[in-house]
Formats: structure tokens, sequence, C-alpha cells
């Protein structure tokens, strides 16, 4: 009796001690710290904020925006270069709202406009780990300056009409649909790249995940209608968010990285959640630009160039014949027909999405630029050709393999893609016209004021 | 101060040119390579190779140009080789040199290799030490991306881990291919082990190369850039800012005060004269056309052993069919190699001796045969065809031949290119040395042939020499013996280097392509820490 009521008075003081130094109870920290590190990967917060020679979360990666290099800060516990000294409330309010103590407003390249639902635990737990889980490292991450008028001052305007949450309504409150929406807005921030943005760069409530533009590669639309992922099972997009590749399409450009950093690493419920959620959204289908062709019958009638050499034929590397460079650059992996590997490593060209998008921006991308990631347990990587085909090649290629496997008739040009491999992209509205919008204010103004002096100086007078 | 048009000035733009140039832009300096053949794109290449008939000439997908010939131009060779074939061996004239027909077999050579005068009496001793050079091998196969097995022991003993390596293999070994399997299965029980060929046809992506995917012709050309090449390295230098000159034929070397090299002159195939000043002068051309630009121009020739010393692995091959189909050409190129016999107690007496496994697709050369028979027509024949690729097997030898000043090669002035330069003429006798080793090979093959029960298809007959050109400018301490010092700098010229393959003391049993490699990165540094 008295052995119990010992051990009674011996937990219950271990229990008061554990509340009242929660840094002692190391064993809830370890798995707090844990679970914040698994929502940092679902977030992919290291997919900007990693330096390749610094470390985990050092800072220092450009962000190349239309309006000029955007470079992630340093994120680590460092409390002079880092986040180091800032209080809980201060970095939630840089998650969600975008504003850091140090810096004031963040530019939204920081995706504050997804983060913005996090839910308390979550960023309890992301704050541990970022306090607790990574080692501080002090580098002073390159400051960012734009140009005006995109000063940090400019944002609490921009942040008052557009750091809205999406209202997305579901057909049927699933709990796996609701962490699915969780997931999909929130953690993996996915309409930062895939909703289409408005004159002023903010995303579309009207188009969500319907298709965004990452220049120079386009992040297309999955939603589940015709132009999105209609026809893909979950299955499919399980297999697309955890290897990279499914029988429609590859992970490119920064999906890759996404699918190699952050979504492979998720946990198989978290990923079929997501998947469930993408196939019950409502079905965007108002990009033509979007727009697939249907799926080509694969034909095994392609005839194999025959070609008789002299020297002279043998050294003249310039051909414009897509057919010939298909065959000799391509077909070594994707097939004679444009088959494919059985396995599925190497895509059938036939049901491939990026090639039958009306846009071939992704195609003349993967093209130039190649493929790779390292998925779950695999590195995948298809060369880039930008350097060995000229792009005038890169144009007859990029026509040939939409003409014959998708049929659609395509006109690409040399210029079109030398103007894609420019990394220049100047289509929206705020970048374009930002100049002569503020030149024509200020004429405005003036003449306002010169008619007002004259008015006063003939009143006066 | 003089001004030049670089700091320094490399001719050829294969492996071992780029090498260096890595090295001397990676410290700031200015770089001009001089290449006389021209440039032809990858995709060219693949599609060349696919439609012509002349599918056991691996030079003939690169093309040829009158102003730079190469081995199969008519004239600009001959030989005079005795009982060794296949001399003077495939040499390419073309951006990326030679290395963009190579196999990628990336061997290393052991200690003992570099030491061959001291442990064993004969031949030569390599002026550097395997430890010296480990460090640069090993940056190189991180540079190129080399398959490998660690615990291999590579001198064929029962040890492990040897050579030693300072940092393991970069990537894993590739999947063995079931003929491999069987045929190591088989070989253990007559005492033979088979291990994994250390090769850069990579196992699985790297630096954004694709792995291997079997496609079966890394001779002459992966069409999907699996297998390292120099057009790579070239590409590196080219864009860290090398000035790439192509169908720049360098003819003379042109000397200024104290035995230094002032200039380099070169002929456009126009036969346009034009000269390039720099403070050091680095000659990466071939084992053939280094010593072919020095005796043209009597440089670095004090000893007189420039285009001497030739070595070039002869060996004795067989083939024969196997009782099983074990269906060879799955994968890349070599799959395995035996190395029992690489570096024995006797190698004073018996030199050393190494065996691949080939894994080629031969339908040309065995319907060839087949035709020549005239016994199988139409579907018999197609049957016929089908049966015996499935069970034919191919393992090549490779023997270290000795540096003898004998054996050389010189310039043909009876032969003229479009430009007027010359031709040369190889001169070679295998040595008794090397020669004594056929009855080992003999009776290797005799119990290959055994354990694998195989149908016996052609008995080794002529020697075969490899595409492996060694000893032409040889390395040494000496000045009175060698051309180049330890630093491949030559003793004659204090800014002028030979950087290939030429300046191995000895050849070993093994592909020369790693250790040039890593001869090239540690001159390439040395030079830059001069200019």
């Amino acid at each position: 009796m008295r052995l119990l009521l010992a051990a009674t008075v011996a937990s219950t003081f271990t229990a008061i001690i554990t509340i009242l130094y929660p840094a002692h109870a190391s064993e809830a920290d370890a798995s707090l710290v844990k679970y914040g590190e698994y929502l940092a990967i679902a977030a992919d917060c290291s997919g900007c904020h990693n330096s390749a020679t610094k470390g985990l979360m050092a800072g220092g990666l450009a962000l190349h925006s239309p309006m000029g290099d955007i470079f992630a800060p340093n994120i680590t516990p460092d409390k002079k270069t880092g986040i180091g000294s800032w209080s809980e409330k201060q970095f939630a309010d840089a998650l969600r709202r975008g504003i850091s103590p140090t810096r004031g407003s963040l530019y939204p390249a920081m995706p504050y406009t997804a983060y913005n639902g996090l839910i308390d635990k979550d960023i309890h737990a992301l704050y541990s780990y970022f306090m607790l889980g990574v080692p501080a490292i002090e580098n002073a991450s390159k400051e960012t300056h734009l140009p005006f008028p995109f000063f940090r001052i400019a944002l609490p305007v921009w942040n008052y009409f557009y750091n809205r949450p999406y209202k997305i309504k579901v057909r049927k409150s699933f709990p796996q649909l609701e962490r699915g929406r969780y997931l999909v807005d929130h953690l993996a921030h996915c309409s930062t790249c895939h909703t289409p943005r408005n004159f002023m760069l903010a995303e579309r409530q009207d188009a969500y995940l319907g298709g965004g533009k990452v220049w120079p590669w386009t992040a297309p639309n999955i939603t589940p209608s015709e132009q999105g992922i209609g026809e893909w099972t979950t299955k499919d997009i399980r297999l697309f968010l955890t290897e990279g590749h499914n029988q429609y399409a590859v992970a490119g450009g920064d999906m890759g990285l996404t699918v190699q950093q952050s979504l492979s690493h998720l946990t198989d419920d978290d990923i079929y959640s997501i998947a469930l959620y993408l196939k019950s959204i409502p079905a965007y289908t108002n990009s033509p630009d979007l727009d697939k062709d249907p799926p080509k019958k694969a034909s095994l009638s392609q005839p194999v160039t025959e070609l008789q050499f002299n020297t002279e034929q043998q050294l003249d590397d310039q051909s414009l014949d897509g057919s010939r460079l298909y065959q000799a650059a391509c077909s070594s992996c994707h097939g004679v027909y444009g088959e494919g590997s059985q396995d599925g490593e190497h895509p059938s060209l036939w049901t491939n999405d990026t090639i039958r998008m009306k846009q071939p921006d992704n195609l003349i991308n993967i093209i130039s630029y190649g493929v790779h990631y390292r998925g779950l347990d695999q590195e995948h990587a298809m060369p880039g050709f930008v350097a060995k085909l000229n792009s005038a090649q890169i144009a007859s290629l990029t026509n040939y393999v939409r003409n014959e496997f998708s049929g659609q008739s395509s006109q690409v040009t040399a210029e079109y893609v030398k103007k894609l491999s420019l990394y220049e992209n100047n289509d929206y509205f705020i970048i374009k016209y930002v100049k002569i919008i503020i030149i024509l204010a200020i004429m405005c103004l003036a003449s306002l004021i010169t008619s007002v002096l004259f008015w006063i100086r003939r009143k006066g007078g | 101060m003089d001004n030049f048009d670089a700091d320094v000035v490399i001719v050829g733009s294969g492996f071992l040119g780029t090498f260096v140039a890595l090295e001397l832009l990676n410290a700031g300096k200015s770089v001009i390579i001089l290449e006389a053949g021209p440039e032809l794109a990858d995709w060219k290449v693949t599609e060349n190779y696919r439609s012509s008939p002349r599918k056991g000439n691996f030079n003939d997908p690169f093309g040829e140009v009158p102003w730079a010939p190469n081995s199969q131009t008519k004239g600009y060779f001959t030989s005079d080789s005795g009982d060794v074939s296949n001399l003077p061996g495939g040499t390419l004239r073309i951006a990326g040199g030679t290395s963009r027909h190579w196999t990628g077999s990336t061997w290393r050579l052991l200690p003992e290799d570099m030491k061959l005068k001291t442990l064993y009496g004969v031949g030569r001793d390599w002026p550097v030490t395997y430890n010296e050079l480990e460090p640069f091998v090993t940056e190189a196969e991180y540079y190129i991306g080399v398959n490998g097995v660690d615990s291999d022991d590579q001198s064929g003993g029962p040890y492990s881990h040897y050579p030693p390596r300072s940092k393991p293999f970069p990537l894993p070994p590739e999947a063995k291919s079931y003929m491999t399997q069987y045929i190591q299965m088989q070989l253990a029980e007559v005492g033979m082990k088979v291990v994994h060929a250390p090769c850069t046809r990579i196992s699985q992506p790297y630096k954004g190369r694709p792995g291997c995917i079997g496609n079966n012709m890394c001779q002459p050309h992966c069409p999907i850039g699996a297998r390292y090449s120099g057009i790579m390295s070239l590409k590196d230098a080219t864009d860290k800012g090398a000035r790439l000159i192509t169908h720049a034929v360098v003819d003379r070397i042109i000397k200024g005060e104290g035995n230094r090299i002032k200039a380099l002159s070169y002929q456009t195939p126009e036969g346009e004269r034009k000269t390039v000043t720099a403070k050091k002068f680095v000659i990466a051309g071939h084992g053939y056309e280094t010593p072919k630009l020095l005796l043209l121009n009597d440089i670095a020739n004090s000893s007189s052993m420039v285009g001497r010393n030739l070595m070039c692995h002869p060996g004795l091959n067989f083939s024969f069919l196997a009782e099983l189909e074990l269906w060879q050409g799955r994968g890349p190129f070599i799959s395995g190699a035996i190395l029992d016999r690489r570096n024995l107690p006797d190698r004073d007496k018996l030199a050393s001796l190494h065996y691949d496994i080939l894994n080629i697709n031969w339908t040309t050369e065995i319907t060839a045969e087949l035709l020549k028979r005239k016994k199988w027509l139409g579907t018999s024949l197609d049957e016929k065809i089908r049966r015996d690729l499935s069970q034919y097997i191919f393992i090549q030898s490779m023997a270290e031949d000795l540096p003898e000043p004998g054996n050389n090669v010189t310039i043909n002035r009876n032969w003229k290119d479009s430009l007027g330069l010359p031709g040369l003429h190889i001169h070679y006798r295998l040595n008794d040395y090397t020669r004594a080793l056929k009855l080992r090979i003999e009776n290797d093959y005799a119990n290959m042939l055994r354990a694998i029960r195989g149908d016996r298809l052609s008995p080794p007959q002529n020697w075969n020499a490899e595409d492996h050109i060694m000893g032409t400018v040889i390395m040494g301490d000496n000045p009175a013996d060698s051309v180049v010092d330890r630093n491949l700098r030559t003793h004659d010229h204090e800014n002028l280097f030979l950087v290939t393959t030429g300046v191995f003391p000895s050849s070993s049993s093994v592909n020369p392509t790693l250790t040039a490699m890593a001869l090239a990165i540690r001159a390439g540094r040395l030079i830059a820490g001069e200019v």
C-alpha cells in the first residue's frame, strides 16, 4: 500500500515536472520534431530554402520571378542570420500572413497564400522542428531587391485582396477528402504553380488548379477534366506523385524535384488522400491552351528511314528532318515506333499528355533540358538536347513528335524555341504595362496639379 | 611582356586535351584547343552507324576529311607487323578524339604494373608511383562516372579491395546478364574467377546522363550517352570558356630562345596558314599523331626515342558456340573479365594477361561467315543465324608487351594528304616475352571450352593488337632514353608537354585510358600553377 502511494506520488511529480518544463520532455519533443519534419517535407520548404553548398535550409536559392530574382533566406535556427530568435507567433505570421519580423512583408514567392490555412497544431510542430530539428547554420543569404514599383511596402495592399483561402466545395466530406484538401491547398501548396494567375499575379479563384505557368514550364491543369487529369485513376496519380511517372506523364522541370524532395516521402495514406481529392474537385476546362488531343491509336507502320551515305552526307549534322532526328536521337529509348519501354521507365509517346497538349512548351522544355529526378528508389534521367541540337532542329523534332504521336498539326518555329529558352516572360499585364501605367498616372497627376494651379491663379487674379 | 594568344594552347580535343584544359580553366587560365578534324553531333553518328552496312568498322560513322586522315584513310598508314594483325587499330581525328568510339573500360593499373623493372627485371619502371597517381585516378573516376565492385581483387589474387582506392567506386556495377552468370558459374569449376569489368557505361543516371539500357553499341557510339565520351568533357571545357578551333591542322612547332617553344602553326583545309602563341603548349594527340608532329619538326627528340617503344596490347582471341543458348549481346559490350593471369609470380618470364568476356551482338559477322560457307539459304539461313547467335561466345585476351625501341612509328613521305602532309609507317614485332604466353592462353581456352561445354568454332590463330597505342613518346627520369619527365614535360623544351597514352613506360595488360586521364589531370594542375 505504502509502495503504491509512493509510486503514485512519484508519477504525479514527474507529470508536474513534465508540464512545467516541457523542454525536458524529450520523448514528446522527439515525436513532435519528427512530425514537424514530415510537415516540412510535405510543404517542401527545402525545395527553395536548401543551399547546395551551406546545407539544409541555409537559404540562398534564387527564384527567377518575372520581376527579378527573389532569394530564399536562411531559415535555420541561427540567431544572427536565420530565424533562431523568432517566437512561435512570429513564425506563424511568416507562414500564414507573409510577415517577417526582420524583413517586413514577404514576397509571395513564399507561398503564404497557401500556408494561410495551416492549423495551429501543425504550425507548432513545424516551429519545433525548425528550432530543434534543423542545425543552425550561419549564412547571410542574399537580400532580394526588386525594381520599383515591386517594393515590399506595396505588399499589404496586395495581401488585403489576395491572401485568402480557396473556398472549394468537395462533394462528400470523407475524412480522406478533407485531409487531401488540407495537403493540396495548404501544405503541398499545389495551386502556387498549378493555378493560373490574374493580372496582379495572384492566383485566380475561378480557375482553381486549372494550369499555371512557371516559366518556361507549364504546370498542367490537374482538375479532373479532359484538359486535366480526368483520364487518370487514383492509382495513376499515386504513381506519378511517388515515382514521378505514369502512362500519361513524366515529372519534368521543378515537378521532378518536388517528387524527389517532397511527394515521394509522404505516407501512402496522404498520397491516396491527395489523389482522391484531386479526383473530386470541380473540373476546369477553360484553358484552350491546355486542350489535349484524344489519344491516337498506336501505329507500327512508321517506316525506318533508309539512307545511303557518302562522307559529305555523314558529316552533315544540320538536318531539319524531324523523322531522322527522332530515329537517331530518341528512338534508342522511346522505341522506333514511339512505343516506349515495357517497364514504363521510358514513356510511350502515344498516350503522353505532354505531347497531346495544344501548347508545345513542356515538350520543347523536355527535349531541351531532359528530365532529372530521383523517385522512391531510383534515379531517373533523360538527357537534354539543348547543346546537341540547334533551335531549328528542336523545333522540327517537336513538330514531328506532335504530328506523329498525337495527330496535331504542330507549327513550332525555331524562334519560338529560342524565346522559350531565354527564360523571358513578360506576358503578365502588371509587368508588361507597369511602367506605362506609372507614367500615365504621373502625367495625369501632373496635369491635374497644373490645372488646379491655373484655376487658383486665375481665381486669385 | 609578350602578348600571347592564350595562356596555353592544346593540340587535340580528345579526353586528355580537354582534361588538361579543364584544370587550366578552373584555375582561371585562357585556353585554345586546336582540332584537326570536324565537329559532328552525336545524333548524326547514331544515324550513320545504323544506316551503314560497315558495322565492324568503328571509324565509319564518323566520316573522314582529306586534311585530317585517320586509320581508315587509304594509304595513310602502312604497317609491317609480322604475325600481329589489326595495326594501326582505329584512330579518329574529330572533336572529342578517338574516345568518341572507345569501349568505356576503366581499369586501374596495379602498383606492380608501374614497377615492372624493379619487381620482375623486365621492361621499365614508371617515374611516378601508384600512390602518387591514385588521387587523380579517383578524380577521373568521379568526373566521368565509373561502375565497379570495391571488394574485387583486380590483380587476380585471393585478396579483396585491390588495388587500393582512396574512395569507393562512384557507381554500383550493372546487373549481370544471364550469359555472364552462367559463364561465371561454369568457369568457377575450373578455378577461373570472372569479376566485374569497371567501366563508364554507367549503371544508373550520373550528372544528367542516363544509365545504360543495353543498346549494345558501346562501340562505336552509345546512342544515349550512357558511355562517357570526349565530346562531353570538350563541351564542359568550351562551356567554361575554352576556345575550340576545328579544322586546324597543326604541322609546325616554332622554337624560340633557349629551346623554348614560341608558337604553333596550323593550316586550314584550304591551306591558309595561321600561327598561335602561348606561354605553354600541350600536345594531346593520339599515340601516333603526337610523335608524328614531333618528328615532322625534329622537336623533343634529343633521345631519339620519339615514335619508338610502340606497345599495343597484343592478344589471342577465341570464339566458340556454347551448348546452351546464352544470348550474348544483352547489356553493355564487356560483361566480365578474368584477371587470374594478371600478376603472377612468374611475371619475370611470362607477360601479364587478362581476358574479357565480350558481350556483343555479332549478327553481321556471323551472317557473313555463314554466307561464305554457302550451306544455308532462306529460312534455314535465318534459323541458323538465330541459333548460332544465341550460342556464340567470344573471349578476348590482352597481353602486356614491352617497350622496345625497334617497334616504332615513322614518317612515310611516299604518301600525302590534301595539305601535302605525309603518312605514317608502323614497324612492330611481337617480343618473345609476350609470345611465350601462347601456351598459357591456349591452355586456358581449352579449359574454358570444357567448362562451358563449347563447340569449337575458330581457334586462336593470329595475335591481334588492340587500339591502345602506348610508349611512342615514353616517360622516364633519364633524358637520354625518354621523351618526357614524370610531369609529362618534354626533357628538351621547358614549356612543351605531351599528354597522351604515348607516354606510358609500360603497357600492363589493361586498357590505358583511365590512367592517362589521371596523368592529364595531374599535368593540367601543374601547368595551371606555372602560367
